[in-house]
């Protein structure tokens, strides 16, 4: 090919990429949805101006529609430098931008047209949009213009939009003892609910709370590679399967949070108990199973307060707000005792007020059948189910109080556990050493209570 | 040569790849109890028969079922452990208050049990509240009358073994065992020193 033909050639093809990216920019997402929104509002203003008796009200407002309808069609953004966002929502949701609606109020009531709720409440005003953007409180995708990516319901982006009540969890980000803070009551019942069924005896949050599972401080920001598909396919959330089609839509960390609590952690982490695909057992997840304890509103709460347990977000210290921590209750003796065992989450393993000692997968322990390894393994797996943390109740009688605070201080560690089936695997949780963690007083209060728990005695010696 | 050393590095090579998986070794109960031991653990874990044979029968029975492998204390820690026990429980059965008065003759009339923790603990109740406690421990199994035998043999053992006539001879063998637990464990010596659990 001579140069002057590949010279023709190549600005053919400069002249055709041109006409592609005007067609496509064109005939962006965002440009209808903007249409649609000034010439809604023009309407608007024309309808004022209808119903103004004022002769020059009425002119002003004609001139205002007739502006608004040719607004110039752009991309808008909120540029909210200190906490790192730039987002772009308000190219398509115009009634949340303030330089074109300045009150930030109007009458329509369907997105993206409407304008954001509450806008005169004192938590909207505390926020405001040109400082904290959008993507702070609401999470997305600030800089996509498009629906789908702008609301993170797209593959390989983690913090999709959040929905409903969950939101709450971003008050959280900022504002530490939040449990009185209003806007925030969902996620502060979240907070009392954690601690209530004693998640925190196993999961620390910012290094307060048990070391027996992962800590929790940025639960928020647990990378997906960390959570294989096969285990979002075995959640069910009101009994069904999550749809993947939008991927992270649904298969979000709010939802593999949630999945925890309204199913039963084993069946959606069931992980290799018989050593199918490795060269040891895995057991499946040691937490307990909660969906008798926790109902799906209570499971949304406590979603809501670990979605704002996020260490990848850098916020600026000034933006932190604190409330003093609450006041310890005054209590002594055994009232007290019971307030020791909530506050460390003893009920975790121990079950609420020492009722009943949860799952402990294959420990040995009472109802099981005796081990055989000629039992089919679906059998096996019921009977390895059966193992249980101790009873309190039944136990704490055999020691003396001085000798129940030593057994707290020392911990038993997860070797002490027989196992049901010798080749499974060995017991996943253990109890971690209190001494030091407990003050002498609260030990002393809490195995005050506990042997007031102690069953009777009726062994005959 | 090479040929043969070829094939049995070959066979070594892939041999133990297409092995079953092997299972890490797993320590039995009893090898977990050793491997966190006591001193007394270095005692014998059996009386002389003489000893035995002066004992009441019932006294016998609950000897046999410690002893034993199967559904006995043995069954999860050397039977060594309770026998060579610094624990005591005073006269007086069940009642706790015949215990608490058989304690305070005790210690009027033999002062010197109570200077050493290490080689004798008197307490009331002692015996009856671990014996729970072991059958209490989830796959233990004992049934409750197994358990009321292995009670009685303990409490009339260690009165007969530790204290009276026979105190200074125990006080011997407890220091001696406490003795190797040092040289042999020293650590664990230390730890348990530390936690008042010698």
């Amino acid at each position: 090919m001579s140069y002057r033909k590949a010279f023709i050639v190549s600005n053919a093809l400069m002249l055709g990429a041109f006409i592609w990216a005007f067609v496509k920019d064109f005939r962006a997402e965002w440009r209808p949805y903007q249409a649609k929104y000034y010439q809604m509002a023009g309407d608007a203003l024309d309808k004022q101006a209808a119903a103004e008796k004022d002769a020059k009200k009425a002119a002003d407002l004609r001139v205002e529609a007739k502006k608004m309808r040719r607004s110039p069609m752009e991309i808008k953004q909120i540029i909210a430098g200190d906490l790192g966002r730039f987002d772009r929502c308000v190219t398509c949701h115009v009634g949340m931008d303030e330089y074109t609606n300045p009150s930030l109020k109007n009458d329509f009531t369907e997105n993206p047209y409407k304008s954001h709720p509450k806008v005169d409440s004192a938590l909207v005003k505390a926020h405001s949009f040109t400082k904290f953007g959008c993507t702070s409180c609401h999470s997305g995708q600030g800089l996509a213009t498009q629906v789908d990516p702008a609301h993170g319901w797209v593959k390989h982006w983690e913090k999709p939009m959040l929905k409903g009540v969950t939101i709450q969890g971003s008050c959280v980000k900022c504002h530490d003892n939040f449990e009185t803070l209003k806007g925030a009551e969902v996620a502060a019942q979240g907070k009392k609910l954690f601690n209530k069924h004693g998640c925190q005896g196993c999961h620390a949050i910012n290094g307060w709370g048990g070391v027996v599972s992962v800590e929790l401080g940025d639960i928020a920001d647990k990378p997906f590679e960390r959570i294989a598909g096969y285990n979002f396919k075995k959640v069910r959330i009101d009994g069904k399967e999550l749809p993947d089609q939008h991927h992270n839509s649904h298969w979000n960390i709010q939802n593999w949070i949630r999945a925890h609590l309204v199913n039963d952690p084993a069946d959606v982490t069931p992980n290799d108990p018989f050593a199918h695909y490795n060269t040891e057992p895995i057991p499946p997840s040691g937490m307990p199973d909660f969906t008798k304890e926790i109902t799906r509103e209570e499971a949304d709460a406590i979603v809501a307060y670990l979605s704002g347990q996020t260490k990848e977000e850098r916020i600026p210290h000034r933006f932190h707000v604190s409330a003093p921590p609450a006041k310890e209750p005054a209590l002594s003796g055994a009232a007290h005792g019971k307030y020791v065992y909530t506050k460390y989450g003893c009920q975790g393993c121990h079950g609420i007020d020492a009722k009943e000692g949860r799952r402990r997968f294959n420990a040995a322990g009472d109802g099981q059948k005796e081990y055989d390894e000629k039992m089919p393994e679906a059998e096996q797996l019921a009977q390895m189910n059966l193992g249980a943390e101790p009873t309190l109740p039944k136990l704490v009688g055999t020691y003396t109080h001085d000798e129940l605070i030593h057994k707290i201080e020392a911990g038993v560690p997860a070797t002490d556990a027989k196992k049901w089936s010798p080749k499974g695997p060995m017991p996943m949780v253990y109890m971690p050493a209190w001494k030091g963690k407990i003050s002498k007083k609260e030990l002393s209060d809490l195995a005050t209570w506990l042997q007031s728990l102690a069953v009777k005695d009726d062994s005959g010696f | 040569m090479n040929r043969k050393l070829i094939l049995m590095l070959a066979a070594a090579l892939f041999g133990s790849a297409f092995a079953a998986p092997v299972h890490a070794a797993e320590m039995s109960e009893k090898e977990k109890a050793l491997s966190n031991p006591y001193p007394n653990d270095f005692g014998p874990e059996t009386l002389p028969d003489a000893v035995i044979k002066a004992y009441p029968a019932n006294v016998q029975a609950g000897y046999k079922k410690l002893i034993s492998n199967k559904g006995g204390c043995a069954q999860c820690h050397s039977a060594a452990r309770p026998l060579n026990s610094r624990f005591v429980e005073p006269e007086g059965g069940m009642d706790e208050k015949k215990q608490e008065a058989s304690l305070a003759a005790l210690k009027k009339a033999q002062p010197e049990l109570f200077a050493d923790g290490a080689v004798w603990q008197i307490e009331t109740k002692i015996w009856s509240r671990y014996v729970k406690r072991m059958m209490n421990k989830p796959g233990c199994g004992i049934a409750k009358p197994d358990g009321k035998a292995i009670y009685e043999f303990l409490a009339y053992d260690a009165l007969r073994r530790k204290t009276g006539a026979n105190a200074a001879a125990w006080a011997a063998h407890r220091k001696g065992l406490i003795d190797q637990l040092k040289t042999k464990n020293p650590k664990r010596y230390d730890e348990l020193k530390e936690a008042k659990d010698l």
